[in-house]
């Protein structure tokens, strides 16, 4: 149920290494990098019908998808917070004003143009709310950050 | 507290299973280790590899994974552990500035994750999860892009607890928000739309259940943490598992059955598809 993409006339494994920093629902590309490793196949090009969660799309000259990618949210709305007694639970923290920084790699294919990152709204009491387009950024606006 | 605390040291790889444009590349970094404490960050490094591929599925996965290290000295040992949160009141001058006492909590270890993705960036760009130890022995650590853990036993469970996340992209699935036992309502039922995450779902239709080819005939939907998938039994409990307290049962099993019966050889297209699998 996966589908993976390998243009002929590309070389395989190159991906794009890029690196977003956050604050808020404000997030800016910092740094794209071509690197040759292997990456995961796409999950389904769709998304299903009000799917959650937070995603990332290539996109052709066309708008069509040609490879998305299923992610834990990077925007860390909440944190996760251990307890060392093995009696106590996981927990988890609000962060009301998330601030960070993340990496996402994507294969570095010929006929994609534009990525598109996907996410519930950007509020904890959205979270299982259906994800929309949070930002896109032009490839060629991509490579001027190398 | 900055990257004038220190400075990079250099790259190394621990684990060699292959080039690393055809592996998945784990990478894992120091904070406040001084110069002459890097040995002891290099046998942490290796304690934690120890105890990751002992880990299903890791243990089968091992093939398919390299590991690398980076090793950053700091001026100063340790973290910074503020004493509003009961901590000893130290501040440590470290590169990526770890700290206890995040958001209030003494356990929430964290580090500065653009310095650590700009070290990545630099040092590993092929990266596909990344690990900071924490030269401390106070219990603490951190998920997201850059799992953080300290030196104090049962940290490191944190990191392998990320890892779901990172490599297989596994949503948590303990039913509460401010913790087991917290008293809290409501955090065990869930609606919306259905997760976009492999192992939870708010689908009960059988014929389109993401792990349907999971399920046997008999079994009931929505499948209870008791019951059965397959032959495999989820041991569920309530609060948090133990001793595997990073993903429930499903995921574990989800986890074991996306990775192909023979893996002899460590087959470059095979093993990578396998950690990579989802539906």
């Amino acid at each position: 149920m996966v589908e993976n993409i390998q243009p002929a006339d590309t070389p395989p494994n190159r991906a794009l290494r890029l690196t977003f920093e956050y604050e808020g629902s404000s997030v800016r590309l910092v740094s794209s990098q071509t690197v040759d490793m292997i990456l995961p196949p796409s999950h389904p090009l769709e998304a299903r019908e009000n799917e959650t969660g937070f995603w990332f799309t290539l996109a052709d000259a066309a708008g069509k998808p040609v490879y998305r990618r299923i992610v834990q949210n990077p925007i860390r709305l909440d944190r996760e917070v251990f307890s060392q007694d093995p009696k106590k639970s996981i927990h988890r923290l609000d962060q009301p004003k998330p601030k960070g920084s993340f990496v996402v790699l994507v294969p570095d294919v010929a006929p994609a143009r534009t990525l598109i990152l996907f996410s519930h709204p950007l509020e904890l009491k959205s979270a299982a709310a259906p994800a929309r387009e949070l930002r896109r950024f032009n490839l060629s606006e991509l490579e001027k950050k190398q | 507290m900055s990257t004038a605390d220190g400075n990079v040291i250099g790259t190394t790889q621990v684990v060699d299973h292959g080039p690393a444009s055809q592996r998945w590349n784990l990478v894992i970094l120091s904070d406040g280790y001084q110069q002459n404490q890097l040995p002891q960050f290099h046998n942490d490094v290796q304690s934690f590899i120890a105890t990751l591929f002992q880990t299903p599925p890791f243990d089968e996965l091992a093939c398919a994974i390299n590991v690398f290290r980076i090793d950053v000295a700091s001026t100063d040992s340790g973290a910074d552990d503020p004493a509003a949160c009961g901590g000893t009141g130290a501040t440590a001058r470290t590169y990526f500035d770890a700290s206890f006492c995040n958001s209030g909590i003494q356990r929430l270890l964290e580090v500065n994750d653009a310095t650590v993705h700009s070290v990545v960036n630099a040092q590993m760009p092929q990266a596909h999860m990344i690990m900071v130890i924490v030269n401390s022995p106070v219990y603490g650590g951190s998920g997201g892009g850059v799992a953080t853990f300290s030196l104090a036993a049962g940290a490191n469970e944190i990191a392998l607890h990320e890892m779901g996340h990172t490599a297989f992209g596994f949503a948590d699935e303990y039913e509460y928000f401010a913790g087991c036992g917290s008293g809290e309502a409501g955090h065990d039922h869930y609606t919306g739309g259905d997760p976009s995450q492999p192992n939870v779902t708010a689908n009960t239709n059988r014929a389109t259940l993401k792990w349907r080819d999971l399920v046997q005939a008999a079994t009931p939907l929505p499948t209870l943490p008791t019951q059965t998938v397959r032959n495999a039994t989820r041991r569920v409990t309530r609060c948090r598992p133990q001793p595997w307290g990073r993903m429930k049962e499903r995921s574990t099993i989800i986890a074991a059955l996306i990775v192909p019966n023979s893996i002899a050889g460590c087959d470059l297209l095979a093993i990578p598809i396998a950690l990579f699998a989802s539906e």
